[in-house]
């Protein structure tokens, strides 16, 4: 049975006019180890899928659907039980990383308060000395320098990518089952990027975790993941091993989208463009969301919404490939 | 200021607003949200009927003040206001003729009221816009140009800030003398540090934007750059905090009357009458609720729409 | 590398710029506390041809973005001097700033978000004499030239375009005024994936009609390598290499070079070796070779003296005792 899975699940925001829908019946199962990347330009629902795993949608969202995880549906739990779910079960790097860490609260106390909750959870009894200890020890995995000095200061003290590596550290202290990452190093310098990408994938590979790592950036997604997914519009579009999706993408969008990644230099000739700009959720095309931008698009496209169809060992939103 | 806090959370403003504008769209105006928004509309709603009475009866005191015919100005009023000393109407609790009940001098209660209000609404939107026009400018091009400039103008303000807004006020008007005008100098000159902070704080972020920098690569001087780049930027949170502060302009002035200073007796000043009607209550309870409650009312109203336009316009700046 | 000939459009000589690294205030001064510097550009010499484009490489906090700021004179060089076709910058610096522009990453931040599109790209004319008619002409053969409809745009707010069209309103903006020179910071990494080649296409375009000279300040490797004729690659402040981009791709010759292109993510690079270490701190930079703390090669040399560029092969020039002879 697999770790997680998603079965249609659908995001509503309530706003003054309306509502307006984000994510449209999303189907995933993440088997345990698995590590998928979740892709998407601005406005494709990336971050709201990340968020309603968790639960931790803004008030005027509506989640409607099925997320089971080791079979309890946590759409259907009451607010109080979820909370017993995060952390160890399910831990969610955020995008912004400030808001992750308690301002009022030492770096250390949180760490180690993370590490109770987890020695709690199992029913581990701990000596307080040792938890010093292995907070230190992870702190100097993420490459914190000085870790000592930095886990008696406050969250406001610190910069950015230091935070980010202090949250990350706390997700690794935590060893959930599942770790969702939302752009973790957006905020770190390329060189820092490679580091935090490494740690996290080595610390997969070790505790068997599974990892959903969302990006903007299919190049990070393919240094990452073993799976891929597309997404585009508030749909998946394309699903399936990252080596295949990458050397044949089956989805226009996703073919369009690597076509048009810079290789060589400019005298080699131009490069592939997609026409046009990703949509906004206020306004959808009829039937399939990529059509106005897909050079492939017949009749059929702008009339009905393709499934989501098996095709050679993957899954595509695409009639062409749809027999 | 304190008081307004607590206003705001006897009310229970509404905090959870932010997750809201994250899908704002684009083209819809900040007016739409605050119509949707029963808090705001109310508000809204009120402070335009203090407004438009307030700009009414204004007129109709000023020309009546031109023209010698000082009756002009309770034209639309119930009673005369400034009536003379009447034993005979003195203290009468509220009736259909004297809807708010009158008082010691037999002056009826609603007359006063509305007679006073344009001289609050004048006290709020003067010392506010006055403390931004200077404030404003000033912190603008501390923070534009830094340096000493800058040091000079934040320990000027320091000064003023340590000293509790209501005392400096006082002694300030005190100092000025007494009457009307010298309260709203007074106050204006209580006010204008805040500004200026606001102001510093939001053109140290404008100043290094790229249509700022981009400015100075096609020559434009410093003077232009402010009056058309930054300062219309940073006006924005200002306008939220502004529309807040109204009430609290309106809180202090009323503070002040109440305390003796500002606005001479007869003409009637909210403030002073809830002060003067202190000494009946609770027998006479009409003498100093009714303008007690009017002051609360303009400043919940100012609270309301205030703490919306603050939720939109962080939100949008955020977007 | 100082070809003083006539198709050098800019040249920088020892440009050093330092910022203070703390508030250097009125009792510091009274104290008589030695001011702290960061040392942000240290030392560098480039030279620009015209109608080339040059990409500055490195890692944020490397000086990149203020050599690219020092060009186009929004900061004033601690020391050092910049010749614009062979005139120093400090003779006649109202000229240069007629010839020269500057794009920044987030179009959202540098267009003015009170304006509309048409007072925003009419701006840089406006201290020019030039009349009604002719700046709305050229206003429209600039939007134009970006691939924006001016009846479209004219009247709206950045807010109302999506990202790509406001990265173009910013290009729009950059080449009314008929610049030389444009430095471009990170041009792109704001966009979305599948409008990053738009844009990439465009300034090629841009820069075939129009012969301007690029500045483009990326991190993004590829970016780099689709759009540069000359690569620098600087670190610390200083420049550690510099050759023509097929140079610099196929054989990459200081050793941070190497590892940042291993380190960096692209769809050739599957397995990331990330590079060891942080960047060092430029307010006290290590002796020596400022790369020696992160440096698999390091030996007693670098420790104790600092390698200047030499030419390596024609044109490749790397600050590295690798290469230095003995």
């Amino acid at each position: 049975m697999p770790q997680l899975e998603i079965r249609d699940l659908e995001v509503y925001y309530k706003v003054p006019f309306g509502t307006i829908k984000t994510l449209f019946g999303i189907q995933l199962d993440v088997e345990k180890g698995d590590s998928i990347g979740i892709v998407g330009e601005s406005g494709s629902g990336k971050s709201t899928l990340g968020l309603s795993i968790v639960r931790l949608l803004p008030p005027n969202a509506i989640a409607r659907g099925h997320i089971f995880f080791n079979g309890t549906d946590l759409l259907a739990l009451p607010a109080s039980k979820m909370k017993d779910y995060r952390g160890t079960g399910i831990f969610m790097i955020m995008q912004d990383p400030f808001n992750s860490l308690n301002p009022v609260k030492k770096v250390r106390e949180q760490l180690i308060e993370a590490l109770r909750i987890k020695y709690l959870r199992r029913n581990e009894r701990v000596p307080e000395e040792s938890l010093y200890d292995e907070v230190l020890k992870k702190l100097k995995d993420v490459k914190l320098p000085d870790p000592e000095t930095i886990m008696d200061r406050y969250p406001h003290q610190l910069s950015g990518g230091q935070i980010q590596r202090i949250v990350i550290a706390m997700g690794l202290l935590l060893e959930p089952s599942i770790l969702i990452a939302d752009e973790p190093t957006s905020a770190l310098d390329v060189s820092v990027q490679a580091q935090i990408i490494a740690l996290i994938k080595e610390l997969q590979d070790k505790y068997k975790m599974s990892l959903l790592f969302i990006t903007h950036d299919l190049s990070v997604a393919y240094a990452v993941s073993e799976k891929l997914l597309i997404l585009y519009g508030g749909r998946i579009l394309e699903f399936g091993n990252t080596e295949d999706v990458m050397n044949s993408p089956a989805h226009p969008y996703t073919e369009g989208l690597l076509k048009s990644f810079p290789r060589g230099n400019y005298r080699d000739g131009k490069l592939y463009t997609l026409q046009g700009a990703p949509p906004l959720f206020t306004d959808l095309p009829n039937g399939c969301v990529f059509n106005p931008r897909c050079p492939y698009a017949f009749d059929r496209c702008y009339q009905e919404e393709p499934g989501l169809y098996d095709y050679m060992g993957r899954k595509v939103r695409c009639f062409l490939r749809h027999e | 200021m304190k008081a307004v806090d607590l206003l705001k959370k006897a009310i229970g403003i509404r905090k959870d607003v932010d997750s809201f504008s994250k899908r704002v769209p684009e083209n819809v105006s900040i007016w739409y949200y605050v119509i949707h928004d029963p808090q705001a509309l109310i508000g809204l709603i009120i402070i335009a009927l203090f407004i438009v009475w307030s700009i009414v009866e204004g007129s109709l005191q000023i020309i009546g003040g031109y023209l010698k015919d000082p009756a002009l100005g309770w034209i639309l009023l119930p009673h005369n206001p400034l009536a003379p000393p009447n034993a005979a109407l003195s203290l009468k609790p509220p009736s259909l003729s004297y809807l708010f009940g009158t008082n010691l001098e037999g002056e009826d209660i609603l007359s006063r009221i509305l007679y006073a209000a344009p001289k609050d609404a004048t006290a709020a939107f003067l010392v506010v816009g006055l403390a931004i026009l200077f404030g404003g400018l000033l912190g603008t091009v501390a923070g534009y140009f830094g340096g000493w400039l800058d040091e000079a103008l934040m320990r000027i303000t320091d000064a003023f800030l340590a000293i509790p807004g209501l005392i400096l006020a006082i002694a300030l008007s005190i100092l000025i003398g007494p009457g009307y005008y010298s309260v709203l100098i007074a106050l204006t000159i209580v006010w204008w540090p805040i500004y200026a902070r606001l102001f510093r704080g939001q053109t140290l972020t404008i100043k290094y934007r790229g249509y700022v920098e981009v400015s100075r690569l096609f020559g434009e001087s410093s003077l232009k750059i402010i009056f058309k780049h930054v300062f219309p930027n940073a006006i924005d949170p200002v306008v939220a905090y502004a529309a807040l502060d109204f009430g609290t302009v309106i809180l202090t002035y009323s503070t002040l009357a109440f305390l003796g200073i500002g606005v001479q007796p007869p003409y009637p000043e909210w403030g002073a009458m809830a002060s003067n009607g202190l000494s009946f209550f609770p027998g006479v309870w009409w003498y100093t609720l009714f303008p007690s409650l009017t002051i609360l009312l303009v400043v919940i109203s100012f609270i309301l729409l205030g703490d919306r336009l603050q939720d939109i316009i962080s939100g949008r700046l955020t977007y | 590398m100082n070809e003083n000939g006539s198709d050098v459009l800019i040249r920088t000589e020892g440009l050093t710029k330092l910022f203070l690294a703390s508030k250097y205030g009125l009792l510091d001064r009274l104290a008589r506390a030695k001011p702290l510097f960061v040392r942000a550009v240290d030392n560098v010499s480039i030279s620009i041809k015209k109608g080339e484009t040059v990409v500055l490489v490195g890692e944020s906090g490397s000086g990149k973005t203020t050599l690219g700021r020092l060009l186009v004179t929004l900061e004033k060089p601690t020391s050092g001097e910049i010749y614009y076709e062979g005139i120093p910058l400090s003779k006649n610096i109202s000229a240069v700033r007629e010839k020269v522009q500057i794009v920044y990453q987030n179009p959202l931040e540098s267009l003015d978000p009170r304006l509309n599109i048409n007072s925003i790209v009419e701006e840089p004319l406006l201290n020019r004499k030039i009349t009604k008619e002719e700046r709305l002409r050229r206003v429209k053969e600039a939007l134009e030239s970006v691939g924006l409809d001016y009846s479209y745009v004219y009247f709206r707010k950045p807010k109302d375009l999506s990202g790509g069209q406001r990265q173009r309103v910013a290009l729009a903006r950059a080449i009314i005024s008929n610049p030389r020179f444009i430095v471009l910071d990170e041009p792109t990494s704001a966009l979305d994936a599948s409008i990053q080649s738009q844009v990439l296409n465009l300034l090629i375009d841009l820069k075939n009609r129009f012969n301007y000279t690029y500045l483009v300040i990326t991190h993004n490797i590829m970016v780099a390598e689709y759009i540069a004729d000359q690569i620098y690659v600087m670190y610390a402040g200083k420049i550690v290499e510099t050759g023509r981009v097929d140079q610099i791709m196929k054989k990459p010759l200081h050793p941070y070079t190497q590892l940042l292109f291993k380190s960096v993510p692209s769809l050739r690079n599957k397995r990331l070796e990330p590079m060891v270490g942080e960047p060092p701190s430029l307010i006290n930079p290590p002796p020596g070779c400022r790369f020696h703390p992160r440096c698999p090669y390091a030996f007693d040399r670098c420790r104790v003296e600092e390698p200047a560029l030499v030419e390596v092969e024609p044109g490749h020039f790397a600050a590295c005792h690798l290469y230095t002879k003995k």
